[in-house]
């Protein structure tokens, strides 16, 4: 920090000439005179001092007998006094930074953020075409009735922020539920089982549960039911009301898993030579920088794009575009029985992680895995604790589920 | 009872090291002498002599001085 300031006050290396150095340094410092990095070498002294300092120094040169040489100088002044009469490079720095000013009232860059089901580049591919393409003047965009016309378009948003900063309009996106376990019914309904198992932990918040800890419930089964019964005191229904049935419902549940796959198969050995090529984008042209290679047979092509900017938020428009060309020869291999056995066992597990990522619990597996000349197979089931609530339309009791709930004793006053 | 330093009750100077490869002084009144080998620092009622390699003064604002180099020795002297 402290050199950036030296900069660009601008700052000078020197050579002290004197009987009494230390008397000058002790008065510079007395009057506030910045020095720094003093050196001696064989009676020789070196220093640096501000440009300021230098200035201010003078009256204490000639009280102490003290001659100056300068060796350096350096910074933005002296930078600038150097090139004064360099008219074109001012102009051209002017015109650099009238450019930058120019570039960064459009919008250069989209991005999207908290999108699930709808992919990003489906949402920019909208937007761009309907709305803010790229290169828009950023006083153009309106950024609330993009908000409007997102929320209007895509069903499954529930909530959208646009927002400009420096060139890049961020899009940020909550969407709703997923449609299978969405919970936000608007009418009376019922909780069902979506999956047959046993039922290890049920917590309503609303409705009247019919099922308990411990209970065994088929796929469709009411576990929570929007009606609300209220008894009179002889054990006879008064009244019924229809409301929304809230809760969680976690249970122990199976889900089979199969998996086969050869034990032979073919796999790429990339040679070691990379061939690059470059393009650049400019306000969306693209120009080949050198001869291109086409994509044959036998060759993997991975292109990544950079685009150029200024600190985080201020995009150019202009891309480069690099290219990487890997040959690479096709070889058949086959997995040895212990390989083979790694390999059914990783796929085990990446079910698991898929398992956990979605927020259910794999209590055990009960999977075998079998190797033989050919194949290898993975058979067997996973013992799982989920929720497994879903929402559907009410349904009155049956007789069976109304006797349960009946309250059993009378109530006697 | 209110607990002041030495530097600020009876202006002692205030010595910081850094390893033994920078030092920094406080509430000294100046430098005596200076070479590559050793700086004599006037203190209120003391000398304080650093000796060491190569040293190098870093800075010297107004009642402070950060000196680089190996530091060998510092000693105070009536």
């Amino acid at each position: 920090m402290q050199s950036l300031k030296h900069l660009i006050i601008g700052y000078i290396q020197i050579e002290l000439e004197s009987a009494n150095v230390e008397r000058f340094l002790n008065l510079c410092a007395k009057q506030n005179i910045e020095i720094w990095n003093f050196k001696r070498k064989e009676k020789q002294n070196f220093c640096y001092i501000t440009r300021e300092g230098l200035e201010k120094s003078k009256a204490l040169q000639k009280k102490t007998h003290t001659n100056i040489h300068i060796i350096r100088k350096a910074g933005l002044p002296f930078f600038l006094c150097k090139y004064r009469k360099r008219k074109l490079l001012v102009l051209g720095f002017c015109i650099c930074f009238f450019l930058l000013f120019g570039l960064s009232q459009f919008v250069w860059e989209i991005d999207v953020s908290g999108n699930v089901s709808y992919t990003k580049e489906d949402i920019i591919k909208y937007v761009e075409r309907k709305y803010v393409s790229l290169g828009t003047l950023k006083m153009r965009v309106d950024c609330s009735e993009l908000e409007e016309q997102l929320r209007v378009n895509y069903d499954e948003i529930a909530w959208v922020s646009c927002s400009l900063n420096g060139c890049r309009l961020s899009i940020h996106i909550k969407e709703t539920l997923d449609k299978n376990t969405k919970n936000n019914a608007s009418q009376p309904c019922d909780l069902v089982a979506s999956k047959s198992g046993v039922v290890t932990s049920i917590v309503t918040q609303n409705g009247t549960p019919l099922v308990q800890k411990g209970d065994r419930v088929k796929k469709g089964d009411t576990l929570i039911t929007g009606n609300i019964y209220i008894y009179s005191d002889s054990n006879e229904v008064l009244e019924t009301h229809k409301e929304i049935a809230e809760g969680t419902i976690w249970a122990k549940t199976r889900a089979s898993y199969e998996c086969s796959f050869l034990r032979s198969y073919y796999k790429k050995e990339y040679k070691k030579k990379k061939s690059y090529t470059y393009a650049a984008y400019i306000c969306g042209k693209r120009i080949p920088l050198m001869p291109e290679i086409r994509q044959k047979d036998g060759m993997d092509q991975i292109t990544e794009e950079y685009p150029l900017k200024i600190g985080k938020t201020f995009f150019l428009p202009f891309y480069l575009e690099k290219t990487t060309t890997r040959r690479f020869d096709t070889v058949k291999r086959e997995y040895s029985k212990q390989e083979a056995y790694k390999s059914a066992q990783d796929k085990i597990k990446k079910k698991i992680r898929e398992f956990e990522k979605k927020g259910i619990k794999v209590i055990s597996n009960n999977i075998e895995i079998n190797v033989n000349d050919s194949k290898c197979e993975a058979k067997g089931f996973f013992i799982l604790e989920e929720p497994i609530g879903k929402i559907r339309a009410i349904k009155d009791l049956t007789e069976e589920q109304e006797n349960k709930l009946k309250p059993t004793e009378e109530v006697t006053w | 009872m209110l607990l002041l330093s030495g530097d600020v009750l009876y202006g002692d100077v205030l010595i910081r090291t850094i390893g033994n490869r920078e030092v920094e002084v406080e509430n000294f009144r100046g430098i005596i002498n200076y070479d590559d080998k050793k700086l004599i620092l006037q203190g209120k009622r003391q000398l304080i002599i650093i000796s060491g390699e190569c040293l190098v003064i870093l800075s010297y604002m107004d009642n402070m001085i950060r000196l680089q180099g190996t530091i060998c020795d510092i000693e105070f002297r009536m």
